[in-house]
């Protein structure tokens, strides 16, 4: 039997009268990339900020290797292990791209209460963050700002980032949102390399890679779920053709 | 950034040639002017890393700088009347001597910075300016009608305080002693900028959402930073009042915290002699302008406007040619 990371379990969400999210139930097991989509406004990220702890839940939980995460803030959620990237990135954009990576190490190792060492003659601290720079193929760019870069390399360091944390378990917003067609494609072999470390809640508008990429497919409409399956199941499934997949694919 | 150091160089240097020109040519007014540039420099420096490195507007730092003042009023006003502090069940002597009256400078405006900042610091923008403003003017409003410690009139204190070693009464002896006070702060709080706080720090100000997804919460590294900010300023205060040998509830005023805010902004915002520079102007104005006109204040209004408007980097960002952040 496969471990579950994390799972969500009857999570409802109203905005006044709009349910933004009504009774979701889903969850991501170990070594999966499981994949969310729905149109615009079905409740996506209100979703993907319940769980990283963004917005409290009116009703339902929020569970992460065994423990409710309801009372648990953002910043010890990330502390226990939920990674995450944002939807539109956001970064240190007067930081370089190593200093960016360096403040994720530090967040890593949870030693941030140093006050005399200078940071930039911190070895440790350095040696990580050009090692995940590498990972991610941002080497050569480590002293470039962030509002210097393009759209993909801050796509690129944002996972950085997140790796850098050794998380158990990422939630990707829209991590191929504007990077091209020769970005997707490296993004998409990366997250198919990573899922064996570390399993993957993918938000994603780009179907050709949640195809290729998801081991399951949750589609959400109007706040539900209206089907959990394989990649063939949703592709064959004509409640999701009505609901989605026939606004969009041919 | 070659350019900012040796624009850092001839500030310091040249407010040294000032004051040994004053020693010889025995003219004791402008060293204790000069010793009022650095202690208000002091009280900078400590806004400094609030208000420029995490942007924290803080318009109640008079709060630590009174506190920071009656720290010493109330340890030498027992010395000199010989008379401990009771404190319930705690006998505190009090003191003439500046390293103790320092500490305990320190300790209590730390102390009610960390309990300001942690009410405070659940707030930002416009509403973390007035309810910073808000604890000083309670704390501006406790002091004047609190009798025990001279209520509106203040405190006087006979002979300032001493330093083991030196004489404080020399003029040229006190100020070398503040400004080796100054220059150690100084020290610290550019390592400190440069040091991983200071990187959380720096981030938390640009973008606090990112440094929490990094799993460190910004709240945290800014009370610290918020505790620290305020200690300086409380020892600035302390040595002010030892400048002095006076302190009164107008440490406290408001309009006090606009000034520390003022050397802040004039002189350049997160700048490493920022506060210098701006204190020094601050004085030259006031004094040489004060001399000519009773309006100085319009003038040196009409000159934070347009440091403002055209140089938002302050003195040395303007001379230094480069914004750092805006």
């Amino acid at each position: 039997m496969v471990e579950t990371v994390l799972s969500l379990q009857g999570l409802s969400k109203n905005f006044g009268a709009l349910a933004a999210n009504n009774e979701v139930n889903l969850d991501l097991k170990q070594g999966e990339i499981h994949a969310l989509i729905g149109p615009n406004g079905a409740g996506k990220s209100t979703l993907i900020k319940q769980i990283a702890g963004e917005i409290t839940p009116d009703a339902g939980a929020v569970y992460f290797a065994g423990q409710n995460l309801n009372a648990v803030r953002s910043v010890k959620r990330v502390r226990a292990g939920l990674g995450r990237t944002f939807q539109v990135s956001s970064l240190i954009t007067e930081f370089t791209v190593e200093q960016n990576l360096m403040l994720a190490v530090m967040g890593a190792q949870q030693r941030t209460f140093r006050f005399f060492k200078r940071f930039t003659q911190d070895a440790t601290l350095r040696q990580q963050a050009q090692h995940h720079l590498e990972q991610l193929g941002l080497q050569g760019r480590s002293d470039v700002r962030v509002s210097q870069l393009s759209h993909g390399e801050r796509r690129q360091l944002e996972m950085a980032m997140a790796l850098a944390l050794k998380p158990k378990a990422l939630l990707l917003d829209e991590p191929m949102a504007g990077i091209g067609p020769g970005g997707t494609k490296e993004m998409t072999d990366l997250l198919a390399r990573l899922k064996a470390q570390v399993p993957i809640l993918l938000v994603e508008h780009d179907m050709a890679a949640v195809f290729a990429l998801a081991d399951r497919i949750s589609v959400l409409v109007y706040g539900r779920i209206i089907l959990t399956g394989t990649a063939e199941e949703i592709r064959n499934s004509p409640q999701v053709q009505q609901a989605y997949l026939g606004e969009e694919a041919p | 950034m070659r350019r900012e150091f040796w624009i850092n160089t001839v500030l310091i240097g040249g407010l040294l040639g000032v004051v040994v020109l004053a020693w010889l040519l025995d003219e004791p007014f402008i060293i204790t002017l000069s010793t009022k540039v650095v202690i208000f420099a002091l009280a900078g420096v400590g806004l400094n890393l609030a208000l420029g490195h995490g942007g924290l507007v803080s318009f109640g730092h008079a709060a630590f700088f009174g506190l920071g003042g009656y720290a010493m009023g109330i340890l030498a006003s027992h010395a000199q009347s010989f008379e401990p502090l009771q404190l319930g069940p705690l006998v505190i002597e009090g003191s003439k001597s500046m390293p103790v009256i320092w500490l305990a400078a320190l300790a209590v405006s730390a102390l009610a910075a960390l309990l300001i900042g942690s009410l405070s610091l659940r707030t930002s923008g416009v509403y973390f300016i007035m309810i910073t403003l808000a604890f000083a003017q309670m704390i501006y409003y406790f002091a004047i009608s609190w009798p025990a410690y001279g209520g509106e009139d203040g405190l006087l204190i006979y002979v300032r305080n001493g330093f083991p070693g030196l004489n404080t009464l020399d003029p040229i002896q006190f100020f070398l002693l503040c400004a080796a006070v100054l220059g150690v702060c100084l020290f610290l709080v550019d390592r400190l900028v440069k040091s991983r706080f200071g990187m959380a720090l720096e981030a938390a100000r640009q973008n606090p959402q990112r440094v929490t997804s990094l799993g460190i919460d910004p709240y945290k590294v800014r009370l610290v930073a918020f505790v620290l900010s305020a200690a300086i300023t409380g020892l600035a205060g302390a040595i002010y009042a030892d400048l002095n040998r006076f302190v009164s509830p107008a440490m406290l005023s408001w309009q006090v915290s606009g000034e520390i805010m003022v050397f802040v902004i004039l002189g350049g915002v997160a700048r490493f002699a920022g506060p210098l520079a701006g204190a020094a102007l601050f004085i030259v104005l006031e004094h040489f302008l004060g001399g000519l006109t009773d309006f100085w204040q319009f003038w040196l209004g009409l000159l934070l406007l347009l440091v403002i408007l055209f140089a938002r980097g302050g003195i040395i960002g303007f001379l230094a040619g480069e914004r750092r952040h805006g």
